[in-house]
């Protein structure tokens, strides 16, 4: 999708101090195109590190190269190209949802936009017909929520940071909204996604930094982490039934790989849980087919974070 | 991809959210309070007014420098207060209630400051145009005769940079401070200080804007009244001071916001 051959982001050395207290310590990940995010309790530093890569937070030193540019230089450039959800999110009174959509599409990068995009963002969120045009001041935390996350994908954008993402939805909207930004990171866009809540990582993200008290202390693609921390149990899970192989097909061609997984794989109804030495492979077969997910086994990363961060 | 943001960036413009601001503005139940209010001192003249009428042409302009200019909006709070309420919570009420448009967009935060201080400015622009009609108007009906342009422009320019430093203040504590309440205590503290003469009384008079300015409602008056223009070093300082103080203080705020950390916690 994307023509540059470097990391999408590039980060270098980026420490940001208060009163001469590091919050982010020495920082450097390289993140691809990819669904990243960055896990960590509260007050690790992920928050600040997020707006430092958006050069809403100066950092005390270190730079970052989104795109290939240099944000201390080339920031114009770069945001017109990004998307942003912030944690804690308001709207200007006075205004519906519908129109506080056209004046962030009004400011994007327009040849990423098309007639309609309004509407269709504002169904893609799951907002309801009849409350496009409600001023968003009666708007439920929820549907607060929706419209925020909808304005950081309207217009396009390449790169999507989300902060804290699914605060405040219900679980099945949560589910529903997992699955479209699933749906957005497949056609390209590279999502951020910055949160403590594991369940939302294990669903959303395939590569993930561990990030403590202002350090990174562990990255790298999920099942990587959790194989290098010797938990080798993984599943494929069904997340949508809209074109792909069924199931047991699926389960079939990971089988026949030779010396893919030992033993044999369990089936559940919409699960196929297995140990593998090689995730990578699995995670290469199963990219090809939207509706199933692959991931380290449901709890794998409660118990790799206990390891990481609870060590 | 790199080819499409090129070109976009080219045809790229803020002009959405400069017209987003101004109508918000413009048509805010606090505007129209102003508005309103801002015939309060023009009522009060009226009541000063009573029965006498100027006949002459030198009469209503006399009536327009001195009662309404002067008194009216140069030495009085009032006018003031009202461009402080108007700007406080400009910026402050954005963070406050974590609608910053700045997190949406992402947009160049001077950029963002120039939208708000252009529509500030035509605010405030409108508000002294009202004001200043509404004594035409009046002074019409009452004695059939307008002040003389050249009065009336003199005026009007006194008038504007007067709210526009005040304005510039608060708008430079509004994006500084990012909460509402001490930005109205700072510019108007400042004010109060200015109008009960704190500063004249301790020969602090060049922190006095109250002092450039007066000094330049009396060069103008020279000029109107007997048409000499007194150009000495010291009236130059005033007349720089006085209508470059609100840009230098504009000047700050942008450099000062663009040095600062945005989050909205």
């Amino acid at each position: 999708m994307s023509s540059f051959t470097e990391p999408t982001i590039k980060i270098q050395g980026l420490t940001k101090e208060y009163f001469k207290k590091k919050v982010v310590d020495n920082i450097n990940l390289e993140i691809s195109n990819s669904c990243f995010a960055l896990l960590g309790p509260n007050g690790a530093g992920k928050t600040t590190t997020m707006l430092m890569l958006l050069r809403l937070v100066k950092p005390s030193s270190g730079t970052a190269f989104i795109l290939g540019a240099d944000i201390k230089k080339n920031m114009g450039d770069i945001r017109r190209k990004i998307g942003y959800l912030p944690e804690n999110i308001g709207f200007h009174s006075r205004i519906t949802g519908r129109s506080f959509l056209e004046l962030v599409l009004s400011l994007r990068n327009k040849a990423r936009t098309k007639d309609g995009d309004v509407e269709s963002y504002l169904h893609w969120c799951g907002l309801e017909e009849r409350d496009w045009d409600k001023n968003v001041k009666t708007y439920s935390r929820g549907m607060k929520q929706r419209l925020g996350i909808a304005q950081a994908f309207i217009g396009n954008p390449l790169i999507l940071f989300l902060d804290e993402p699914l605060s405040n939805i219900d679980p099945m909207g949560r589910e529903e909204l997992i699955k479209k930004i699933r749906e957005k990171r497949r056609e390209g866009n590279t999502v951020i996604i910055s949160s403590h809540i594991i369940l939302e990582i294990e669903q959303l993200a395939d590569t993930l930094a561990f990030i403590d008290k202002g350090k990174i202390v562990a990255s790298g693609k999920i099942y990587d982490l959790a194989r290098s921390y010797g938990l080798n149990e993984f599943e494929i899970s069904r997340i949508g039934y809209e074109k792909d192989v069924s199931i047991d097909a699926l389960k079939d061609e990971i089988s026949a790989e030779k010396d893919l997984i030992s033993g044999s794989p369990t089936l559940l109804s919409e699960k196929i849980i297995f140990k593998t030495e090689n995730p990578r492979k699995v995670a290469k077969i199963t990219w090809k087919y939207e509706d199933y997910n692959f991931t380290p086994i449901s709890g794998a990363l409660n118990k790799l974070y206990k390891k990481i961060i609870g060590k | 991809m790199k080819e499409d943001y090129n070109h976009n960036r080219l045809n790229f413009t803020e002009e959405p959210l400069f017209l987003f601001y101004l109508k918000r503005e413009v048509l805010s139940i606090r505007f129209m309070i102003c508005i309103l209010f801002s015939l309060i001192p023009l009522m009060l003249l009226m009541l000063a007014w009573g029965d006498w009428i100027p006949s002459s042409q030198n009469g209503i302009n006399s009536i327009f420098w001195f009662d309404f200019v002067s008194y009216t909006i140069v030495y009085s709070p009032f006018f003031t207060l009202i461009s402080v309420f108007i700007t406080a919570d400009i910026v402050s009420g954005e963070f406050s209630n974590k609608s910053a448009m700045i997190l949406y967009t992402l947009g160049s935060r001077s950029k963002i400051l120039i939208i708000k201080f252009l529509y500030l400015m035509l605010s405030i622009f409108i508000f002294t145009v009202i004001c200043f009609i509404s004594f035409s108007i009046y002074s019409f009906f009452r004695c059939e005769k307008l002040a003389s342009v050249d009065f009336f422009l003199a005026g009007f320019i006194i008038a504007y940079f007067d709210l526009l430093f005040f304005v510039s203040l608060t708008f430079l504590c509004s994006t500084l401070i990012r909460k509402t309440s001490p930005v109205f205590i700072l510019p108007m503290l400042y004010m109060f200080l200015d109008f009960y003469y704190f500063f004249e009384m301790f020969e602090l008079d060049l922190l006095s804007y109250r002092y450039y300015l007066l000094n330049v409602f009396e060069f103008f008056s020279d000029i109107l009244y007997s048409n000499a223009i007194i150009i000495t070093a010291e009236m130059i300082i005033n007349l720089i001071l006085a209508f470059g103080l609100p840009l230098l203080l504009f000047i700050i705020t942008i450099y000062a916001f663009t040095k600062i950390d945005i989050r909205v916690d």
